[in-house]
């Protein structure tokens, strides 16, 4: 009885023409790459946003930047401390060159810096679920378009035009256009979520960094 | 800026998730596939124990329609009235005669009684059957007895209306009404009653042709539109084997004959005179019906 269970999805694909196994194929290969980042992107998101959250508490508590320095170690995975330490790298080199003008602008730069290749990290490989939420569904739809155009060749090789001649060949064009919504909606989903996520902690980056460079300056 | 031990360790997470993301969905593939397991599990398909599909008419099975396709070819020198009348003809004198019989009761026996004579008219017919033997030598003898009853039968059924004309005028009004083909319509009694009305088959017939969903009007053409069966009865009903002797052109009229025989099994156990063996009951379905 297995068998026959098994027979149907099977037979159902197998009846498929070749592109349309095409398509589904890189269908599901779109579904599992979406979920991979989905999860590995949540993951990095949440770590870096609980981490940066507890240093800031850090941060106005102690408002020492060598007590603050040691404390971002512990949170290698949060965008705030990243930055800070990027920071304070930079006035640490800056303190040994007595006289330096340009401290400040110098620091800033660092920081700007540490900014944009945070901003890089947390967004590497999120576009593709803009990708897949976009081209997913039309990719299921070409499946199924030329599934259907084999579909009525076929029925016109039956010489019949009855249902039972037409709905087969349809039904399996559709689980083309299935497949595709099934790896397109949890993508948007991600997508939204995640540059949702990703732009907050960007705002944060923006909003902390006078008060990090600050805080060395007054030093 | 990420340092090569963070950028690795990045892409290890990547490449994790990637792993578990391809497991999840292979188990979600193998759950689909259970779900559908549960599903015929709760829903069993109704039991048909055998299924084989022959193009050409078994030698023993189909009766009664090759029978009357053959019957223009190996009645040809029998009877002459038979000559005159064309294949149409042939296959719609079946309902006329049935509605005669069930009509009149009377009638009905009188048709028996020759039926049950036959084997005392032998010695008549002894010669016709040389015939046939010549024209073809595999021929079964019950095939010729049961030819020979229906030549002997024709003369009777047509005799009855005044002339020829009116009976052609009859049978074609018959025809062209579209007989729905009730299970009994296209049956033994037709072309004289060679075999006994049946009442356990034409039941049988009844009870397909209930579950029997099919509308002719999806179908165009009606070449070709003929699915014969052979079903093994047992004493209680139970079918142990479905044979398509010959299926159709048409995937949605073999669909639902083959639909209808599944929601039609079990059957009623039939009547004692039957014995306890089992017994071969022949079905042809057309878009106008179900004959026997």
């Amino acid at each position: 009885m297995s068998e026959q269970a098994g027979e149907r999805i099977v037979s159902m694909i197998a009846g498929s023409g070749p592109v349309v196994i095409m398509v589904l194929s890189v269908l599901i290969v779109f579904s599992i790459m979406s979920w991979a980042i989905i999860a590995w992107k949540f993951g990095q998101v949440r770590r870096s946003m609980k981490e940066s959250q507890v240093f800031l508490d850090s941060f106005f508590d102690h408002q020492k930047p060598e007590r603050l320095f040691t404390t971002s170690e512990n949170y290698r995975n949060g965008s705030l401390p990243r930055v800070f330490r990027a920071g304070y790298i930079e006035f640490g080199s800056m303190r040994e060159r007595v006289g330096d003008l340009h401290k400040k602008e110098r620091i800033m730069l660092a920081v700007k810096r540490a900014v944009n290749a945070e901003s890089k990290r947390l967004t590497h490989m999120v576009p593709f679920l803009a990708t897949v939420g976009n081209t997913a569904p039309f990719i299921g739809l070409f499946g199924t378009v030329w599934g259907i155009m084999s579909s009525f060749q076929n029925i016109g090789l039956m010489k019949s035009a009855s249902l039972a001649a037409v709905a087969p060949g349809i039904s399996e064009a559709l689980v083309a256009t299935a497949t595709g919504l099934v790896a397109a909606i949890p993508a948007v989903m991600g997508y939204n979520y995640l540059t949702h996520q990703i732009g907050q902690i960007e705002r944060d980056l923006e909003d902390f960094v006078p008060d990090f460079i600050d805080s060395y300056l007054n030093q | 800026m990420l340092t090569r031990v963070d950028y690795m360790r990045e892409q290890r997470w990547f490449y994790l998730w990637l792993g578990v993301a391809a497991a999840a969905h292979v188990a979600l593939l193998a759950a689909l596939l259970f779900l559908q397991f549960l599903d015929l599990r709760q829903h069993p398909p109704l039991q048909v124990v055998q299924v084989s599909l022959i193009s050409i008419p078994g030698s023993q099975g189909v009766e009664s329609e090759p029978k009357a396709r053959s019957t223009p070819a190996s009645t040809a020198p029998e009877k002459k009235v038979t000559d005159l009348t064309p294949v149409a003809l042939k296959k719609a004198v079946e309902p006329l005669a049935l509605k005669q019989a069930t009509s009149t009761p009377e009638a009905q026996t009188k048709k028996i009684q020759p039926a049950t004579k036959t084997p005392v008219k032998l010695p008549e017919p002894t010669l016709k059957s040389d015939t046939a033997l010549n024209e073809r030598k595999n021929l079964q003898a019950s095939l010729d007895n049961l030819r020979k009853k229906v030549a002997d039968r024709t003369p009777e059924v047509i005799s009855e209306p005044s002339n020829l004309g009116t009976t052609l005028a009859n049978l074609q009004k018959k025809v062209a009404s579209a007989v729905t083909g009730t299970a009994f319509s296209g049956n033994q009694p037709g072309i004289g009653g060679a075999k006994t009305f049946d009442p356990y088959k034409a039941e049988i017939a009844g009870i397909i042709q209930s579950n029997w969903a099919f509308s002719s009007w999806m179908i165009r053409n009606s070449f070709g539109m003929e699915v014969y069966v052979s079903i093994f009865v047992l004493s209680d009903g139970t079918v142990t084997q479905i044979r398509y002797e010959r299926q159709s052109t048409s995937e949605y009229l073999n669909n639902s004959v083959r639909v209808a025989l599944d929601k039609s099994v079990p059957f009623p156990p039939f009547p004692r005179e039957y014995g306890s063996n089992g017994l071969w009951i022949h079905f042809i379905f057309t878009p106008e019906g179900i004959g026997h």
